[in-house]
């Protein structure tokens, strides 16, 4: 299999040999390669939705439509109590224990304890939340609707306030769809579950409608509406492409690259990039948070030849996830972080592709960059790009001299060419044949802050320094940095300014790097990180009021947990 | 983003106010057809006469329900005499044996009435209204200093309403059986 690239071939140029009768523009009206199809759930979900809310607009808002409802409703309790019989009223009672309270707390607690000990802090801050929007949604409705308990039928077991909708039900729906999103990994498992919550709903609807402890609309509705907030929440604050649910050391698969989206895949890459894809992978998850990385093996059309190509799909999911992420870093570090989060997810894939193409352009040892491929309008782009086949991380390299220039040279062409690369860690820093390579250029800034670009530079020589040591990369940085301005790097750098993993491994190092080249370099007081902007105080003020309200709620609502 | 954290911020804000309370429709006697007074009724099947709000005297002010399958329990606040200075509860029976029989009020004829005195400052009691099929406790708890006279304002706020006004509202209304005490037999 030939590899290899053609060193001098610009991208314009490889862009005309590649482009074949294989690559095709998208007419007008057609698919895209991953429709967005609201599914069969979907479409029961709104037509639920729909039904749910004509019924309270019609029992709120029109008498006649309440008389309607409470005739439909009344004639089916009629005919389920025609069935009574003690044994199966003995059987109705023990289903209907399920929605007690106490049973309920059993659940509630479970999950949470285990979500504790599993350290699955924001599964567990979505599921908090979850039960109380449940709460006060159906309490709140219950008050709205006003519909008394059913008339005409006697009622068997223990109830509380008004029908509709039913707050039992919707209370083991929303605690029974936490603990599928939470606990039970993507996959065959949840499949299950989400068919045993959906049988055990049913099942114990219909024992509270025997039991004539809610009308049947009391019950579905409840359901639905314990349901339909459980998936939101989850859906929403913790989608599984990116947070997923898994029991294995390390970040797990991201978004699910099999099935119909591999396809798409496949048909994207080959009308638009002009590939046959033959092979698609998952790479280095465990150092990707914000998208899904792969490893694609391609054939060119024309030439015939097999390449292997990086990738990385980035959904709406992964969007929302940047923008917590960088509400956090702005509270963190203020104004030297003035960045604005993306609004869409075409935005997200154009600005790396162009930190991409920028970089190329000035010579710095970034991967080709191949193009952007579109699998769902809006919501769903791939970005492909050279793959170093056969490079190693930095952190299993053998460093020599050579590798400690290449390192230096490449902050100071950033420096001067008005750049910070922002995430110089171990995983982004590659060596292919003895040559360095950088990685990852998301988070390149064009005209950054001058701390910025002082902390890449710390930290380049710090990744440096755990592949050899401070005084050797002291001296080769002296080549092309002055000494104030190592002081001043060493200086801006401190704790959450370096990426996790460079801190995870200074601290196994056992080395105290940072006082070493700090003891080389000129003294220089330590640079004030956490600095206060106006729209740093008020975000904090927010988060914390948010946390004070969260709390406040759970412990006012203690009800729905104790 | 912006709008689905002003959303959730004020849906998390009208939680706190929505679910810090009790059920706070409030059971009017000239409403007969509210339906907290039929869900009051279906709470104790068996119960001839309901509780409900008459007047609130100025100071008083209705501060909500707990309606279940064992009964009703309301609650009144009152400027001086406290959060929940008064609990009305409504149940299948009550135990008279520790209070005094005294004649019944106006509106309460028909019905035996019982008093049981605990304390006079900080004002302390209770009043047992005993009907056929139910019983109706009013426990007095008032805030230190506040006046014992404020009993009879607390009296004069809640009433009882026959049930079978409330059946034959249900009945105009809906067609239907609330099923208990002066009813037509019920499915099941």
């Amino acid at each position: 299999m030939d590899t290899a690239e053609p060193t001098t071939e610009t991208t314009h140029e490889r862009r005309q040999r590649v482009l074949g009768p294989d690559v095709r523009r998208r007419p007008s009206g057609e698919a895209p390669p991953l429709p967005r199809e609201l599914g069969r759930s979907g479409r029961f979900w709104l037509f639920m939705a729909a039904y749910f809310v004509a019924t309270v607009i019609g029992v709120v808002l029109f008498e006649p439509s309440e008389r309607l409802f409470h005739r439909i409703d009344t004639a089916v309790l009629r005919w389920f109590a025609s069935w009574r019989a003690a044994p199966l009223t003995d059987v109705m009672e023990t289903i209907a224990l399920l929605t007690s309270r106490w049973m309920i707390r059993i659940l509630r607690w479970g999950t949470i304890a285990t979500l504790i000990t599993v350290r699955r802090w924001r599964h567990l801050l979505v599921f908090l939340g979850a039960l109380i929007v449940e709460a006060f949604v159906t309490y709140g409705l219950t008050l709205a609707i006003h519909r008394p308990r059913p008339l005409d039928v006697v009622t068997i077991g223990p109830w509380q306030d008004f029908s509709m909708p039913s707050r039992g039900l919707a209370a083991l729906a929303v605690t029974l769809v936490g603990i599928t999103y939470s606990l039970i990994p993507h996959g065959r498992w949840r499949d299950a579950a989400k068919w045993g919550t959906g049988g055990l709903l049913v099942v114990v609807g219909l024992a509270r409608v025997y039991l004539a402890i809610d009308h049947p609309t009391d019950a579905i509705f409840g359901a639905v509406l314990g349901v339909a907030i459980g998936l939101t929440a989850f859906r929403w604050f913790a989608p599984n492409d990116v947070f997923p649910v898994t029991y294995r050391r390390g970040k797990a698969a991201h978004l699910d690259v099999g099935g119909r989206r591999g396809e798409a895949i496949a048909t994207a890459v080959r009308d638009q990039l002009g590939y046959r894809v033959l092979d698609v992978q998952p790479v280095g998850l465990e150092g990707s948070g914000g998208s899904t990385p792969l490893r694609l093996r391609v054939r060119e059309e024309g030439s015939g030849t097999e390449r292997v190509l990086f990738a990385k799909l980035y959904a709406k999911s992964h969007v929302r996830a940047d923008r917590w992420y960088k509400l956090g870093r702005t509270i963190l570090y203020g104004k030297l972080e003035d960045e604005t989060p993306f609004q869409t997810v075409r935005r997200f894939v154009e600005y790396e592709d162009y930190t991409l193409r920028l970089m190329e352009d000035l010579d710095l040892p970034v991967p080709r960059p191949y193009g952007v491929v579109e699998i769902t309008p809006e919501r769903e782009y791939m970005i492909v790009m050279e793959f170093f086949d056969g490079a190693v991380e930095i952190g299993d390299a053998e460093i020599d001299d050579r590798v400690i220039d290449q390192g230096l040279r490449l902050v100071r062409d950033m420096w001067d060419e008005g750049l910070a690369h922002r995430d110089i860690k171990p995983a982004n820093l590659m060596v292919l044949d003895g040559d360095l390579k950088l990685i990852d250029v998301f988070f390149v800034q064009v005209r950054p802050s001058p701390w910025r670009q002082a902390v890449d530079l710390a930290n380049m020589m710090m990744v440096l320094g755990l592949r050899s040591d401070a005084q050797r990369v002291y001296e080769h940085a002296q080549r092309l940095f002055t000494p104030d301005e190592i002081a001043e790097a060493f200086s801006a750098t401190r704790g959450v300014a370096s990426p996790t993993q460079l801190r995870t491994m200074m601290k196994e190092d056992g080395r105290d790097l940072m006082a070493e080249f700090q003891a080389l370099a000129p003294q220089r007081a330590p640079m004030k990180i956490q600095r206060w902007s106006v729209r740093r105080i008020l975000l904090t003020i927010g988060v914390v009021l948010m946390a004070f309200i969260v709390f406040g709620l759970i412990a006012s609502n203690w009800a729905v947990f104790a | 983003m912006r709008w689905s954290a002003i959303a959730l911020s004020i849906t998390l804000m009208s939680g706190t106010v929505a679910c810090s309370a009790d059920n706070p429709q409030q059971p009017v006697c000239a409403h007969h057809d509210g339906s907290i007074l039929v869900l009051e009724a279906q709470s104790v099947p068996s119960a001839t006469r309901i509780p409900c709000i008459a007047e609130l005297p100025i100071g008083w002010r209705f501060a909500g329900s707990l309606v279940r399958d064992s009964g009703t329990t309301l609650w009144l606040d009152h400027d001086r005499a406290g959060v929940h200075a008064v609990e009305v509860e409504l149940m299948m029976r009550c135990d008279v044996s520790q209070a005094v029989e005294v004649p019944p009020a106006p509106d309460e004829i028909g019905m035996r009435t019982y008093q049981l005195p605990e304390s006079l400052d900080p004002f302390v009691g209770s009043r047992m209204l005993v009907f056929d099929g139910g019983c109706i406790v009013s426990r007095y708890r008032f805030a230190e200093g506040s006046e014992p006279a404020l009993v009879i304002e607390a009296d004069r706020a809640v009433s009882t309403l026959p049930r079978a006004t409330i059946v034959a509202e249900v009945r105009r209304d809906l067609d239907l059986t609330v099923c208990g005490a002066g009813a037509p037999p019920c499915a099941g």
